[in-house]
Parts: C-alpha cells; sequence; structure tokens
C-alpha cells in the first residue's frame, strides 16, 4: 500500500502560538487586504481538544515558517467558521490544520510519522497529505474551505 | 490475497460471452445490476454477489457427509472481501471489498459456521451514510475528506487467525482488527501501544512452532517488523529501510534466525486515477524480484538478494540449511495483471486470462550474495494459495499444497481443484471437485500424534455450484486424489475468500 505522507512533519515543529487572530464566529469572508481571511472547517470532531492553524504563503515556506498561526477550542459542531488574520502582503496562501485532541500542542503520528490526530488542509490535498501545490488558495475574499481528515 | 489465475474465465466465456459484451464496453467496470444480470445467467458468479451489511451475517449448523473424524476438533477461519456493492454501487476490484470473517467450529459430531462482516471504522461510516463513500483500493468516491491514514479505509479482508485469543482480521495497509473466538464481534483495530497505531499489519503473519508471531508491514520508504509473544503481548518491533521503496509487500517468511521479505518490482500508486479499478498497479520495468534477509534480533543486520524479475503474491516456506543457504518456496508469475485486470474482471463477471504461474524454489547463499532460482514441476495449469504443515513453519517442509487447475480449458475456473507437491520428487497428487466447483485456499490440519508432513488432513472451502452452497472439504493429506472424506454443506453461499488459518480446540 502506497504510505500516508508524514504529515507529522508538517505540525511536529512546536506548539503553535497564538498570534491574537481572531476568533469571530460566522463572520462574513474578508478581503485579504484587510490582513484576514475566513476560514470554515469541516469534520471537526466537537468539543475535543483545539484546532491548530498554521498559514504559509509561499512554497519556499511551506511548511517552514508560518505567516500566521492560531489555536481555538473545537467548538459544539463539526462545522467551525472562524478569522484569520495576519495575512497582510500574501496573495494567496495554504493553511495546514490539526485537532490536537491529547493537548500536546503536537500532531500525533505514530512511529512511521503517519498521524493520529485529525488533519487537514485548504485547497485539494487528496487523500495522502498536503503539499503547497495542493494546498494553496488565492485571497480574494473567498471563504477558505478545509476539510478535516476523516 | 490469491492471483486466482482465470478465475472462472472460461466458464464465464462459455456461458455468458453474449451477454458480457467481449468488446470494448467489456472493459468498463460492471454496475450491480451488470453484474446480477450476469449472475442470473452463470451459476459461479452467485459469491460474488457477496452480502450486505443488514443480511451479512451468516448463522447455521452444516449437513455433514462422510466421517469426519472425532479427533479433529478446532475452529477453521477465513477471510476475504464479503460487502462487494451497496444499492447500485458495485466495487470496481475484488479487493475492495469489506472483510467478513467466517469460522467453522468443528467438533463433537457437528461444524457449526458463523460469518460476520468485520466492523471497521470504514463500514460504519458506510452504513451511516448508506453509500460506499471511503476510497478503495480499485474504486475512487471524489469529494470525500482526506484519509485520516490507512485504517479509515482499512476493510481488513485478507486473511484471519486466532492467536491467543483472539481472531485477527489482517489487512494490508493497516491495523489487524481483533474479533471475539467466541462471537466474532468485533473488538477494534490492534495497535498494542499508541505510537504504533494505523501501523501496517500485514495479512501473512508466520506463527511458528512455540506460538510467537512474527511479521512485516511495509509503509513507503519503510518496512516494519512485528513479533507477538504466544501471549499475544508485543514483544519487539522494528524498523529498516525498505529496498524497494513503494513496493508491495505482501507475504513474508520466517526461518530459525531470519525474516525473509520477497519484494516484488510492483508499486501500487493509490493516488493515480483508475480506469474502472485498473491503472494502480505497475511492474517497474527493469527491476528484479528483491528478498530482504532479515535477522530476527535485529533487522538491520541484512541481506538483500536480487533475482529475476517476477510478480510475487505468496510463499510456501523458508528455511536455513547448514551449509548457509536459505531456502524460499514461493508461487511466482511473469507479470501482475491479475492485480490490474483480473480482479477487475471478476468483479464485472467477465472473462480474464491471468497468464501463467509457477512454483519456485530460491536459493539464497547468506555467505555470498548470490541467488539460484529453480522451477519446479506441477504449475501446468496455475497454482496458488501455498500453505505448508504448520508445524514446519521455518524449518524444512516437503510438500505444498495448492488451489490449482490443471488440463485443457474446460470451461470452468482455474481454480477447480487441490494439488500436493513433493519438493523432493517433483511428484504432484491432485482432486478434481469438477467443472462446477471453485477451490478455495485448503490449509494441513495436523492429525493428532501425527509425526509426518502427510500425517495431516487438508481443510478448504469450495463453492458448489450446482448446490449454490458453500462446503468445506476434509481430505486425507495422504490421499490428496481419493477428494473429500468429509464434506459439510452449508444451507447458502459464501463469498470467495482469500485466505485462512485453522486453530486446534
Amino acid at each position: 500500500m502506497k504510505p500516508a505522507t508524514p504529515l507529522s512533519a508538517v505540525f511536529a515543529t512546536t506548539a503553535l502560538s497564538l498570534l491574537g487572530a481572531a476568533l469571530v464566529a460566522t463572520a462574513p469572508a474578508v478581503h485579504a487586504q484587510d490582513g484576514c481571511a475566513t476560514v470554515e472547517v469541516h469534520n471537526v470532531r466537537p468539543q475535543q481538544g483545539q484546532l491548530m492553524v498554521a498559514a504559509f504563503a509561499t512554497a519556499d515556506t511551506y511548511r517552514k515558517k508560518a505567516v500566521a498561526q492560531l489555536r481555538l477550542p473545537a467548538g459544539e459542531g463539526a462545522t467551525q467558521r472562524f478569522q484569520l488574520c495576519g495575512l497582510a502582503g500574501s496573495t494567496e496562501v495554504a493553511l495546514t490544520l490539526f485537532q490536537d485532541l491529547d493537548g500536546d500542542g503536537r500532531m500525533g503520528a505514530n512511529i512511521v510519522g503517519m498521524p493520529t490526530e485529525p488533519w487537514g488542509s485548504s485547497g485539494s490535498p487528496g487523500t495522502f497529505g498536503p503539499s503547497w501545490e495542493t494546498g494553496r488558495v488565492k485571497l480574494d475574499g473567498s471563504v477558505i474551505v478545509v476539510r478535516m481528515s476523516s | 490475497m490469491s492471483t486466482r489465475r482465470g478465475l472462472i474465465q472460461a466458464a464465464l466465456a462459455a456461458a455468458t460471452a453474449p451477454s458480457l459484451l467481449l468488446g470494448r464496453e467489456a472493459r468498463a467496470a460492471a454496475s450491480a445490476a451488470d453484474f446480477a444480470a450476469a449472475a442470473a445467467k452463470q451459476p459461479l458468479l452467485t459469491p460474488l454477489l457477496g452480502v450486505d451489511d443488514t443480511t451479512g451475517d451468516r448463522d447455521a449448523e452444516a449437513q455433514l457427509l462422510g466421517r469426519w473424524p472425532a479427533a479433529l476438533r478446532g475452529r477453521f477461519y477465513r477471510n476475504g472481501p464479503a460487502l462487494l456493492q451497496r444499492g447500485g454501487q458495485r466495487y470496481h476490484h475484488w479487493f475492495d471489498g469489506d472483510g467478513m470473517v467466517q469460522q467453522f467450529r468443528i467438533g463433537d459430531g457437528r461444524v457449526v459456521h458463523r460469518g460476520r462482516l468485520v466492523r471497521t471504522a470504514k463500514l460504519r461510516q458506510e452504513q451511516a451514510a448508506g453509500r460506499f463513500v471511503v476510497n478503495a483500493l480499485g474504486t475512487s468516491f471524489p469529494g470525500q475528506p482526506p484519509a485520516g491514514g490507512p485504517d479509515s479505509f482499512n476493510t481488513a479482508n485478507t486473511s484471519a487467525l486466532e492467536h491467543a485469543g483472539r481472531v485477527l482480521a489482517m489487512w494490508e495497509g493497516g491495523s489487524a482488527y481483533g474479533l471475539s473466538p467466541e462471537d466474532l464481534s468485533t473488538q477494534g483495530p490492534l495497535t498494542w501501544r499508541p505510537e504504533l497505531a494505523q501501523v501496517p499489519f500485514s495479512a501473512h503473519p508466520k506463527l511458528d512452532a512455540q506460538g510467537h508471531l512474527w511479521n512485516i508491514g511495509s509503509v513507503g520508504r519503510q518496512i516494519v517488523t512485528w513479533h507477538v509473544g504466544p501471549d499475544g503481548r508485543l514483544v519487539r518491533v522494528q524498523l529498516t529501510a525498505s529496498p524497494f521503496p513503494g513496493g508491495m509487500a505482501h507475504d513474508m517468511a520466517v526461518t530459525a534466525r531470519h525474516l525473509v521479505l520477497p519484494l516484488p518490482p510492483l508499486k501500487l500508486d493509490f493516488t493515480a486515477p483508475t480506469e474502472g479499478g485498473r491503472r494502480r498497479f505497475a511492474m517497474s520495468p527493469g527491476e528484479p524480484l528483491r528478498v530482504l534477509v532479515m535477522q530476527k534480533d535485529d533487522v538491520a543486520k541484512q541481506r538483500v538478494f536480487e533475482l529475476p524479475p517476477q510478480m510475487l503474491f505468496h510463499i510456501g516456506n523458508a528455511h536455513e540449511t547448514a551449509d548457509g543457504e536459505i531456502v524460499l518456496s514461493y508461487v511466482g508469475a511473469p507479470d501482475a495483471r491479475f492485480m490490474d485486470e483480473g480482479a477487475v474482471a471478476l468483479m464485472a463477471g467477465r472473462p480474464h486470462d491471468d497468464g501463467p504461474s509457477e512454483v519456485c524454489l530460491a536459493r539464497l547463499d547468506m555467505a555470498t550474495g548470490r541467488a539460484r532460482v529453480e522451477r519446479l514441476p506441477g504449475s501446468d495449469g496455475g497454482v496458488e494459495f501455498p500453505r505448508i504443515h504448520p508445524q514446519r513453519v521455518g524449518e524444512a517442509a516437503r510438500h505444498l499444497v495448492f488451489g490449482a487447475a490443471w488440463g485443457a480449458p474446460r470451461g470452468l475456473s482455474v481454480f477447480h481443484g487441490v494439488q500436493l507437491l513433493d519438493t523432493h520428487t517433483g511428484r504432484t497428487r491432485r482432486f478434481d471437485y469438477g467443472r462446477d466447483a471453485i477451490a478455495e485456499e485448503h490449509v494441513f490440519v495436523p492429525k493428532p500424534g501425527g509425526r509426518g508432513e502427510l500425517d495431516a488432513w487438508l481443510l478448504g472451502t469450495v463453492f458448489d455450484a450446482r448446490r449454490q452452497a458453500t462446503v468445506l472439504n476434509l481430505l486425507d493429506a495422504a490421499r490428496v486424489e481419493d477428494g473429500p472424506v468429509a464434506q459439510a454443506v452449508l444451507p447458502y453461499v459464501l463469498p470467495l475468500g482469500f485466505h485462512g488459518n485453522f486453530t486446534g480446540a
């Protein structure tokens, strides 16, 4: 079987820090000139741990240096909407997410690097994990939709 | 998984060709309606209708024929893809189906059957959805969320083994599922430790004579080795780099000191678009058949042998000789057309030529790294499902039993019989279940007190199209050609399965 891409490399660096991006439930999509975008996450495990969000602005910095990071408690529903700020100056972005179920600030992974906690990406990450190419989306005021893994 | 060479091919050609569109349209995957129409005309196809998840449970006491020995007591398990369609959806590839474990309790003058779908996370998700939604090996369902890992699409459909008080329903790419031997209720994935969640535990572990269970898993660039003690506790997991990253690692052998892992030059690209179930499996031209030999106690101490290119699903056995060789028996094939085409044709109910297969013996010189491959006789019509006496695992085993076909095409599955090969003499002995039968894997069951390899019975299932029933057969290994000494006839048809194992009571 083809393996899962080791997503732990994406998430296992450090605990994501809260950057002051506002959590605004049901906020409208906001244009990137404002430095913020609305993110809608599906398939969230309700009320379990926190969503950890990282935004990358270029292929070179993808999975290496985030332009924005955010963590917020998983809400009561399977769909969660929030505003992610700190994106000023970017024309496109790729988001990577995981749901920190055990609260250790790191994405759980097994001994071969497969994620053991739900993960997600903007764009169309496919079955086995995201890349810059599959994850990038334009910051044009549209809502960025992410589906967490099944 | 089997290379069911041309399973049903000739029968279908004879009986259903007009209705099965032998032109371009025949290359398309079948719908459930197409297949139902084909099955209505061809009685051999019935097992491939499968079961559904509301009526999939099977419980019955079998009708006994012949003489079931009082000394034979235990539980015979089998597993295979059983839930093959939902509503109008039908999987394109035979390997896609959800696993169903069959248990035959033998003893006290009775054979009692119980069959249960493995209640995997994938099955539960699709039950809730009321349709297939999870991408499978040969069938895609666009627009689904990304996979959380292999266990989110684990079908637990390849083999079953009772060990240390639980039944393991095994697949290739993810965790084994544990089931209760009492009622076959699903207990969940077996991971032993949290950091081993979703780590592949392949479907062909080897149980040595002391009750130790050895296995492998393949994860991209890494090979995982598993050692589970007789008490079911995990003894050790080790990792090593694969000499053929991304290649299929399906079956393995164990010797006194080594783990022996064949790596055929076959790659699977799960992300590739399928064409009605095809195009995800490809042989790598110019690549050899590699055999990775690892020391059990330190898999970093290893040697890689390169054999002539061959496709390989299943090994018979391996053992070490006094002069430093490892002798590995296996079934080889020139290509992987069964994986890419045959298993798709099967699901569509149309004929297919899966090409030849043969029994091979590789001698691996651990001192020099050289290998020699010898072709053994008895493969004139194709063989698969090699099994040996269970108390010879890792030691010299003279006899191999196979599902087999031979003779001129006769409008039947290539797998119409069972065949015993004496590797010392090359002599084969066979029993033909007939033109209306599909023979499945047969396993050795030692006779109590027996000492020789042939002091054993052979136990295996056959689909009898005339009865429209699955029949459990018992043969004397010393007189295979005489056919079953006893049979247990179920009042229903079980889906065709892959592999199984017997556990003595």
